[in-house]
């Protein structure tokens, strides 16, 4: 025993010898490169998709970072606020009674399993093996991104009827490589500039607990043709030089304001969900 | 897993029955634990719950069951879980099935080494502890070695490496830290041969815990303008601790101290996080006093730094807030704030003796307990730094003051008492005070005030059967407003127990939501299994086991739950 003793003491000496600790000293961050936005025919656009609700404190903090990012960015980062969850439900009376809820959006809420608010999906695709991603990983997720070349380029075209209401979408799909697997695009309306409170918990923003003239941007109205879009190819390869195209029509509900609302469009793998590309276009141009 | 699993036991009983063969008892038995909990849910437009909420989630079912084999020294076991899908207010990322949990163990003289899975804490876990509580879908398991020994009579010293489960996610791509800690721990009255007669007994202690994750640092915005992050891929926590004992006085005492840590849940600062808990208890037939203080300041110690849910902690860190037991009384639980809290408790437990005058003829129990926990008094590192910027050290914090903001305030009394073989009952207030801003998250919401009365009377009709009536009230002008609860009880012992229970929110100050909240269940026992049944609506509210809660949501339906062991 005493033999095992002194072997044992002396492997637990070199095992705290082992288990190190990194001391660090100030500065604790380091300044990066400023950003120059190279936007292109074929520049890869990223979608975040933040799950939010009025009644949610946290949540003015969460879109202060995605309305930075956008500043940032500009044209390749496209923002879809979606409403959904615990924090979304409308009161019966009192400040909260507004309902940004869509069906598509609860779909997505559940299907992603957002348990708390903010979150966020960076072109659905893992950062650091999460898929749901808090705010603070917003930006290095997109940045990633944004770095990978564009596979593939859409272009939206539409006609709006002001009169009718009716918007009639046609996506054009090109493709820069040959891909193996099915590609589906989906088709979403988004409508900023909406003014209805918003719970708040940081004061440097604005007015806490309530802030009752608070300004929902890119707020998810409906997914136009269905939460998860169509098919653009059966299976086989997709092609480049190949334009797959689709269509999908709308009346727009009386309540949004055509000129505040926009036309987001994404192509993604049905198989991991993540999106590849992404296009955004104003509805009244 | 589970072939792993079996590999592994196979390799090692080979290995032992060789390594070992004298000695290594023939047969061996196996014992084990079952638990099914399934939940049928409804609608309940009252409670917002509709077709479109559920979505087609009407079923949620948690079960696991534990196998496990001992033969002399030795010993194996795995426990398997099903989460199909698991019940609502559990984590969604449970949803699966399979063998989380898997091990095997040689415990023999003073050496003891455990492969696969185990659960360890060193002190009173602040800076490791894993276990698993059911209730609240924690399991926090660590898969690597653990090794024990016994080098002088009264050392005891642990050693382990590995990393902890984080739902079913397989270890990878330094998803999650690995964790490698050691614990000594001396009863000196054991090693001092001197000391062995005394009176006075004292155990000491000491941990060390390394957590190594090698991360891509993130950037962060500040006015447009890029920043990275420096992260450390080692982080270390450690502490030191003595246990005091003297016939009925026993002090407890231990600090932790952890390095440079920046995390999501501490906003990415960078000061040093430390912790201190100390107890100390005087105890004599009758009478009992316990003194608990405990300072936590940035002490969050996790697995994987961009992880803000417990699901990830390493280290533990015991609550101060009385756990209650009665249902208004569990209304609002105080969390621990890991990010910084600073309070005290005391409790006096007194039994006014049989055959007095006020005691009777069986005495009378009283408990008094009086808590309090505040933020703590943070100041700015730099004047022109706010408090808590992200990427600086933080703040400032002097030891001893206790901060402006109240976090929690309970003070409670308690009687007991049995007045003759067919009548006994237990009467408790509670007065306290909850920062629902702070511990819920709720910003701006005020402080709630809480009057709690409880009166718990049982009839024993004879030796078997016994009436149970529970009746609770709580005032506040605060949240959800007043609340009233019955509950009658009929057992007969010990095999059935009928149960009704209403707890009525009249006081809500929405008229809509002054709903009654009614639960009729029946449970059976059968030697080793319980087997209970209950239909009704439960209200949202949180579920907390020793600091650690969980949010349930508002849900309505039939119950089913399977408890057996073996």
């Amino acid at each position: 025993m005493k033999t095992f003793n002194k072997i044992f003491l002396l492997t637990a000496g070199l095992f705290l010898l082992m288990t190190a600790c990194d001391k660090l000293e100030a500065p604790y961050v380091t300044k990066l490169d400023k950003i120059t936005p190279d936007p292109g025919d074929e520049t890869r656009k990223v979608l975040l998709e933040e799950y939010t609700g009025h009644k949610c404190p946290n949540c003015p903090t969460g879109s202060k970072v995605a309305h930075d990012l956008k500043q940032i960015y500009g044209e390749q980062l496209i923002v879809v606020s979606v409403h959904a969850g615990f924090f979304a439900y409308p009161d019966p009376d009192g400040l909260y009674t507004e309902d940004y809820r869509t069906t598509a959006g609860s779909e997505l809420n559940n299907y992603f399993s957002i348990q708390s608010y903010p979150k966020g999906l960076v072109n659905r695709t893992e950062y650091n093996q999460a898929l749901v991603l808090g705010k603070d990983s917003w930006e290095p997720a997109v940045n990633e991104l944004l770095e990978m070349p564009a596979e593939a380029k859409l272009e939206i075209n539409h006609e709006y009827n002001p009169d009718t209401r009716k918007l009639d979408i046609n996506v054009d799909t090109e493709f820069l490589t040959e891909m193996n697997g099915t590609f589906s695009v989906s088709t979403y309306i988004i409508e900023d500039s909406l003014v209805s409170p918003q719970k708040n918990d940081n004061q440097n923003l604005g007015p806490v607990p309530d802030w009752e003239d608070y300004t929902h941007q890119h707020v998810l109205r409906m997914a136009v043709n269905g939460t998860w879009g169509e098919p653009v190819n059966n299976g086989q390869s997709v092609l480049p030089n190949v334009v797959y195209q689709g269509g999908c029509s709308v009346t727009l509900n009386d309540a949004w304001a055509a000129e505040n609302c926009h036309i987001v469009s994404f192509v993604y793998r049905n198989d991991t969900r993540e999106i590849i590309q992404a296009e955004e276009h104003s509805v009244v141009d | 897993m589970i072939r792993k699993f079996y590999l592994l036991l196979s390799g090692i009983v080979f290995l032992s029955a060789n390594a070992f063969s004298q000695g290594f008892p023939e047969g061996g038995q196996v014992h084990g634990d079952f638990v099914f909990d399934a939940q049928l849910y409804q609608t309940d437009e009252k409670l917002g719950i509709t077709d479109s909420t559920l979505d087609g989630n009407i079923f949620g079912m948690n079960a696991y069951g534990n196998i496990i084999y001992t033969n002399g020294d030795f010993s194996a076991g795995l426990r398997y879980e099903a989460y199909l899908p698991p019940l609502s207010g559990f984590d969604k990322r449970y949803e699966g099935h399979g063998v989380p949990y898997w091990f095997a163990r040689y415990d023999h003289d003073k050496v003891d080494i455990t492969v696969g899975h185990f659960y360890e804490q060193f002190g009173n876990g602040l800076v490791l502890r894993s276990y698993q509580e059911w209730a609240l879908g924690f399991d926090n398991n660590i898969n690597g070695v653990r090794l024990k020994v016994q080098p002088f009579n009264g050392v005891y010293i642990k050693a382990l490496a590995g990393t902890q489960r984080f739902f079913w996610d397989p270890f990878e791509d330094n998803n999650r830290a690995i964790i490698k800690g050691l614990d000594g721990e001396i009863y000196l009255n054991d090693l001092i041969s001197k000391w062995r007669t005394s009176r006075t007994r004292i155990i000491i202690g000491g941990s060390f815990v390394s957590k190594y994750q090698q991360v891509t640092p993130r950037s962060f915005l500040r006015d447009t303008v890029r920043y990275e992050y420096k992260i450390p891929d080692n982080v270390a926590a450690y502490a030191g601790r003595i246990n005091l004992l003297h016939g009925g006085f026993n002090l407890n005492a231990e600090y932790a101290r952890k390095i440079n840590d920046p995390s999501s849940l501490n906003n990415f600062i960078y000061k040093d996080g430390e912790a201190l808990y100390t107890s100390i208890s005087y105890s004599t037939s009758g009478f009992g006093i316990i003194l608990t203080g405990k300072r936590i300041d940035n002490m969050s110690f996790k697995s994987d730094i961009y992880d803000d849910s417990y699901a990830s902690d390493i280290n533990f860190l015991p609550p101060l807030g009385t756990q209650y037991v009665y249902s208004l009384a569990t209304m609002y639980p105080y969390a621990t704030q890991p990010n910084g809290e600073i309070g005290v408790r005391g409790k006096i437990y007194y039994t006014i003796p049989k055959k007095s005058w006020l005691g009777g003829k069986y005495g009378t129990k009283f408990e008094f307990s009086y808590s309090r926990i505040n933020s703590l008094d943070k100041e700015r590192v730099e004047p022109n730094i706010p408090i808590d910027s992200t990427g600086t050290l933080g703040y400032k914090s002097n030891f001893t003051n206790f901060g402006d903001v109240e976090y929690y305030r309970d003070f409670a009394v308690k009687i007991n008492k049995k007045i003759n073989p067919k009548w006994k009952f237990i009467l408790e207030y509670i007065n306290l005070k909850y920062n629902i801003d702070v511990i819920e998250g709720h910003p701006g919401e005020p402080m709630v005030k809480a009057h709690i009365g409880i009166a718990d009377v049982t009839y024993k009709i004879n030796r078997k059967n016994a009436i149970r009536f529970e009746y609770q009230q709580l005032l506040s002008k605060q949240d959800r407003g007043e609340w009233l609860m019955a509950m009658l009880e009929y057992s007969i012992s010990p095999r059935w127990f009928f149960s009704i229970m209403d707890e009525y929110n009249y006081g809500n100050p929405n008229e809509d939501m002054q709903l009654h909240y009614y639960t009729a269940s029946v449970a059976y026992v059968k030697d080793a299994t319980r087997v209970s049944l209950s239909y009704g609506r439960q209200r949202e509210g949180l579920i907390c086991v020793g600091g650690v809660c969980r949010m349930v949501p508002a849900s309505n339906g039939l119950s089913i739950s399977i408890t057996s062991s073996f």
